[in-house]
C-alpha cells in the first residue's frame, strides 16, 4: 500500500494516515475525522477501517499506544509519516501536471 | 423462549456472497444465525427480519471474538452474531444501505489474504488424502476387478476395499468442494476489483462437503478403532465353548508346545467397516526344526468364524469358501449336509488326510479345517452350540 514499490495509496488509506498527523487516534475518531475532512465524500466502512489499521500496524506505519476495553488508540510512526509525505508529494505532482496542461 | 434449529449449509464455505445471501434468506424466515458445527449451521428461531449480512474473513482460523472489530462494526450500526466455521465473523444490520467495506482495494486485499490461507490449507487436505488412501490401500490392486467378480465378499472385507472406496469417494468430494470454493473466492475478488456488483446468485455446493463428511465418518471411526487397539479383543479358550483338537483326538493326544500352534485363547476382532471375526488353531506336536515337516500332514484343527452384517452376505461367503481349496487339494468338493440342528447351511468336504466344514447360522459363517482321521460331522452339535453362544 503506497510507496514507489507498493503503488499509490487509495483515498481511504491516505485519509486514515492523515488522521494521525496531529494526535493519537482510535477507530471512532478516525471515522469522524475522515467524514468531516472530506465532507462525507470518503466513507470508512468498519471492515475497511479494521483492515487498514491491522495492515498499517503490520507494516509499522502506525503503532498501538493504548488499550481501554474494546477501544484501541494508535499513533503514526516515522515510517508512517514518511509514507504519508511521499503520497502527498505524488498527489501534488499529479495536481501540478494537471494544472500545467490546462494553461 | 427462543428455540434453536439447524440446517445443513447448502452453500460452499468459501462462497461469501452466496453465504451472505443464504443467511439473509434464513433471517427473513425468522431464523437468525447462531453458530456452526461442521457442515451444519445453527439458528435461533424468532421473528422474520429483513437483514443485511456481512461475513468478515478472520485473519487466522479462530474461536475467539475480536473486541476491536466488534466495536468498530457496532459503532457503524452492525450487530455481531458469531463466528462461522472459524473462518468469518458474522455481522448483520437492518440498514440495507450500510456498507461494511467502502474501499474495493482493501476488500480485495482481505479476500486475497483469505484465499492464500485456504490455498495453504489445501496442503493439509493433500496430506489427509495421502495418509487415508495409503493407510487403506488394498494389498494388491492388480486383478482387483477379477477378485471382485468371483469373490466379492472376500475381496471387499479382507482386502480393505470398503474403507478404501469410502475414503476415495469422501476425499474426492471434499477436494472438489475445496477447489470450487477457491474458484468462487477468486471470482469474487475479481468482481470486487472491477467494481462489478453481479446479482447475488442462488448457488449450492455446500452439500459436497456435507456428503463427504458423512462418507468419511465411518472411515474415521475405523481409524480410531485401529489406533486405539480396539479392533482386537482376544479371550481365553477355557470357558469359550470352542471345539478343540483334544476333544476330537482325546485328552491324551500330544499337542504342540508352541503357543502359536496351540492357542490357549480365541483371537477375536471387530471394526466398524469389517465383519466380526474369531480364529483358533490347535496343532499336534511336531518337530519345529525339521524343515521336511509339512504342516498339512500334522494333525490339527483350525477354526475361522466371521459374522457379517446381513445373512445374504454370509450366504455369498459360503459360496466363495466352497470354491476355494487354499492349500490342500486332496480334499474333494463340498457336499451339503442335512440334520435337525439350528444351522441354516452345512457343507462338508472330505479327503484322505482330513476334512473341512463350512457352517452358517444366520449371518455367521464358520469354517473348520481338520487334519486327522476322525469325522468332524460327529461334532456338528458342538459346532452349532458354539455358534449359538457367540
Amino acid at each position: 500500500m503506497g510507496s514507489k514499490e507498493r503503488g499509490p495509496l487509495t483515498e481511504p488509506m491516505f485519509y486514515v494516515l492523515m488522521s494521525f498527523l496531529k494526535r493519537d487516534m482510535c477507530g471512532t475518531e478516525i471515522t469522524e475525522f475522515v467524514e468531516r475532512k472530506t465532507r462525507g465524500r470518503v466513507r470508512l466502512g468498519p471492515g475497511t477501517l479494521y483492515t487498514l489499521l491491522a495492515k498499517f500496524q503490520e507494516e509499522k506505519l502506525i503503532e498501538e499506544t493504548q488499550v481501554e476495553g474494546r477501544k484501541r488508540t494508535y499513533r503514526l510512526t516515522d515510517k508512517g509519516r514518511a509514507a504519508y509525505r511521499e503520497e502527498l508529494e505524488r498527489l501534488r505532482a499529479c495536481v501540478a501536471d494537471g494544472e500545467e496542461e490546462e494553461e | 423462549m427462543n428455540k434453536t434449529c439447524c440446517r445443513v449449509t447448502p452453500v460452499n464455505g468459501y462462497d461469501i456472497p452466496a453465504l451472505e445471501q443464504w443467511l439473509e434468506g434464513m433471517a427473513s424466515k425468522g431464523l437468525l444465525f447462531s453458530m456452526t458445527a461442521g457442515p451444519l449451521t445453527l439458528f435461533q428461531k424468532g421473528t422474520p427480519n429483513a437483514l443485511q449480512f456481512h461475513l468478515e474473513p478472520a485473519r487466522d482460523k479462530t474461536y475467539d471474538d475480536d473486541p476491536e472489530l466488534n466495536a468498530l462494526y457496532e459503532e457503524a450500526g452492525w450487530r455481531y452474531l458469531g463466528i462461522f466455521r472459524k473462518n468469518y465473523y458474522v455481522f448483520a444490520t437492518e440498514d440495507r444501505s450500510a456498507q461494511a467495506h467502502t474501499d474495493p482495494d482493501t476488500l480485495a486485499y482481505v479476500l486475497n489474504r483469505f484465499f492464500k490461507q485456504k490455498l495453504l490449507g489445501g496442503i493439509g487436505l493433500l496430506l489427509g488424502n495421502f495418509f487415508l488412501l495409503a493407510f487403506f490401500r488394498p494389498n494388491s490392486l492388480s486383478n482387483l476387478l477379477y477378485w471382485l467378480r468371483w469373490f466379492p465378499v472376500e475381496t471387499l472385507y479382507a482386502r480393505n476395499v470398503i474403507p478404501f472406496a469410502l475414503s476415495l469417494t469422501g476425499l474426492a468430494l471434499a477436494d472438489l468442494s475445496w477447489l470450487l470454493g477457491l474458484v468462487r473466492l477468486r471470482k469474487h475478488r475479481i468482481e470486487v476489483l472491477s467494481g462489478e456488483t453481479p446479482p447475488r446468485p442462488r448457488r449450492s455446493g455446500g452439500w459436497l462437503l456435507a456428503v463427504s463428511i458423512l462418507i468419511l465418518l465411518p472411515v474415521g471411526a475405523q481409524l480410531f478403532v485401529y489406533f486405539f487397539g480396539m479392533d482386537y479383543d482376544p479371550y481365553p479358550l477355557e470357558g469359550s465353548g470352542f471345539v478343540t483338537l483334544s476333544e476330537i483326538e482325546g485328552v491324551d493326544f500330544p499337542l504342540s508346545g508352541d503357543q502359536f500352534y496351540n492357542m490357549d485363547y480365541i483371537s477375536h476382532g471387530d471394526t466398524p467397516l469389517g465383519p466380526e471375526r474369531w480364529y483358533f488353531q490347535q496343532y499336534g506336536s511336531f518337530r519345529h526344526d525339521d524343515n521336511s515337516v509339512s504342516l498339512n500332514k500334522v494333525p490339527h484343527l483350525e477354526i475361522r468364524i466371521t459374522r457379517y452384517l446381513l445373512p445374504f452376505i454370509a450366504v455369498q461367503s459360503m459360496d466363495e469358501l466352497s470354491r476355494t481349496h487354499d492349500y490342500d487339494y486332496s480334499l474333494e468338493g463340498y457336499g451339503k449336509l442335512t440334520s435337525g440342528l439350528s444351522l441354516d447351511q452345512m457343507l462338508a468336504s472330505r479327503g484322505e488326510t482330513g476334512m473341512s466344514l463350512i457352517l452358517r447360522r444366520g449371518n455367521t459363517v464358520l469354517q473348520a479345517e481338520y487334519r486327522g482321521d476322525k469325522d468332524l460331522t460327529d461334532y456338528l452339535d458342538h459346532f452349532a452350540q458354539m455358534m449359538e453362544g457367540l
